[in-house]
């Protein structure tokens, strides 16, 4: 029992290094957002962090760590087709982080170029963190991409969140819930279609 | 002294090492199955296509295959987003509502096999098969279909109810 598309295939049985074990890249995918939140501290400083105090960060952190690894492990886990996971708890995580934005915040006047100012800084970096988590997962299982992509997008988009967050020293309510807690979607979006776009250009070639 | 029996994942081993002749091995066993998956889930016509794109999605990704896992599970995955790639390409799913089909008397429901699982979600269908069928165990299927122990029974249990309103008449 044989098929004329086998031998095709024989034709292209160069040998393949299979994917590594799941928290391998969960870890690198972590490792690369830290790396990109010190890159940012180091640039720019810690001015927002000193302006919120201990009970802010309490609740701000926690968020932020199940945020990071929460995204990190279903990037990691949906580079497999059998793979397991979910978003959920990387949201729980971001929705913990507004709390810590909300008790943080303060009475004032919004102002949208502050907003926009902090959209600017943050957005290289949150590139740098989408490129590099397309760089570790880039062998993922096609069907899969999207997932991953999305994954990758939420990943950096926290990334966006604590870089910004750490820099920026304003307290205003407005400018932290609509600033710090709406922009990372936005930098999700944009990670998200850069990984996109990079599979795509990938299968491609 | 009996040889030790060489596996499935033995095979896949091989193949990812770059040797064309465990493909012979690997296609005489998973092909079968493949078809029976796919006859079951009600795409009998296009069975063929489907197993040799099912074929190039294992030979694309074989490298997302990881030497500690069982096989099978794996190929499932693969044979299911093949399925789903299908269903979005084709948009004739050709599925009979269960509401139209609950409405016939139960003397005139022809009890073949195909028939009633076409009456199931996808989903359901698909535990069935790889329980019933395939005779997959239950962690087994978990694994290929996404899902959890817990979700694989939830899913079995609606099915078996279902299967029995239909033939019995009995939620």
């Amino acid at each position: 029992m044989s098929a004329p598309f086998l031998d095709q295939l024989k034709a292209d049985t160069r040998p393949v290094s299979p994917l590594r074990p799941a928290w391998q890249y969960a870890l690198g995918a972590s490792l690369i957002s830290l790396l990109v939140v010190a890159l940012g501290i180091r640039i720019m400083g810690t001015k927002g962090w000193y302006s919120l105090d201990t009970i802010a960060w309490a609740l701000l952190l926690p968020g932020l760590a199940l945020t990071l690894f929460g995204s990190s492990w279903a990037a990691a886990q949906w580079m497999g087709p059998t793979g397991r996971a979910t978003l959920h708890m990387a949201l729980a995580g971001y929705a913990v982080g507004l709390g810590g934005l909300f008790y943080a915040g303060e009475s004032g006047s919004f102002s949208p170029w502050l907003a926009f100012k902090c959209f600017l800084i943050a957005t290289p970096f949150v590139t740098v963190t989408a490129l590099g988590s397309f760089f570790l997962l880039r062998r993922s299982f096609g069907p899969r991409s999207n997932s991953t992509a999305l994954a990758a997008g939420l990943l950096s988009g926290t990334v966006g969140f604590l870089v910004i967050q750490i820099l920026c020293p304003i307290k205003e309510l407005g400018h932290l819930l609509a600033g710090h807690g709406i922009l990372p979607f936005f930098w999700g979006f944009l990670a998200y279609s850069t990984v996109k776009l990079s599979y795509s250009l990938k299968s491609r070639l | 002294m009996e040889a030790a029996k060489v596996t499935l994942e033995d095979h896949m081993r091989r193949y990812q090492g770059g040797d064309p002749s465990a493909l012979d091995p690997l296609y005489r066993d998973i092909s079968p199955r493949l078809k029976t998956i796919f006859r079951q889930s009600g795409q009998a016509s296009d069975l063929d296509e489907l197993v040799q794109e099912t074929w190039f999605q294992i030979h694309r990704s074989r490298h997302t295959w990881r030497p500690t896992e069982a096989l099978l599970p794996w190929i499932y995955s693969i044979a299911r987003h093949v399925r789903a790639n299908y269903y979005r390409r084709t948009s004739r799913r050709g599925e009979v509502e269960l509401s139209e089909r609950l409405s016939v008397p139960p003397t005139e429901l022809s009890y073949d096999w195909e028939q009633l699982l076409n009456e199931l979600p996808e989903s359901q269908k698909e535990v069935l098969i790889l329980m019933k069928v395939e005779g997959r165990s239950i962690e087994e299927v978990a694994a290929a279909t996404g899902t959890t122990v817990g979700s694989v029974k939830q899913k079995a249990h609606r099915a078996y109810a279902k299967l029995r309103a239909i033939l019995g008449g009995n939620p």
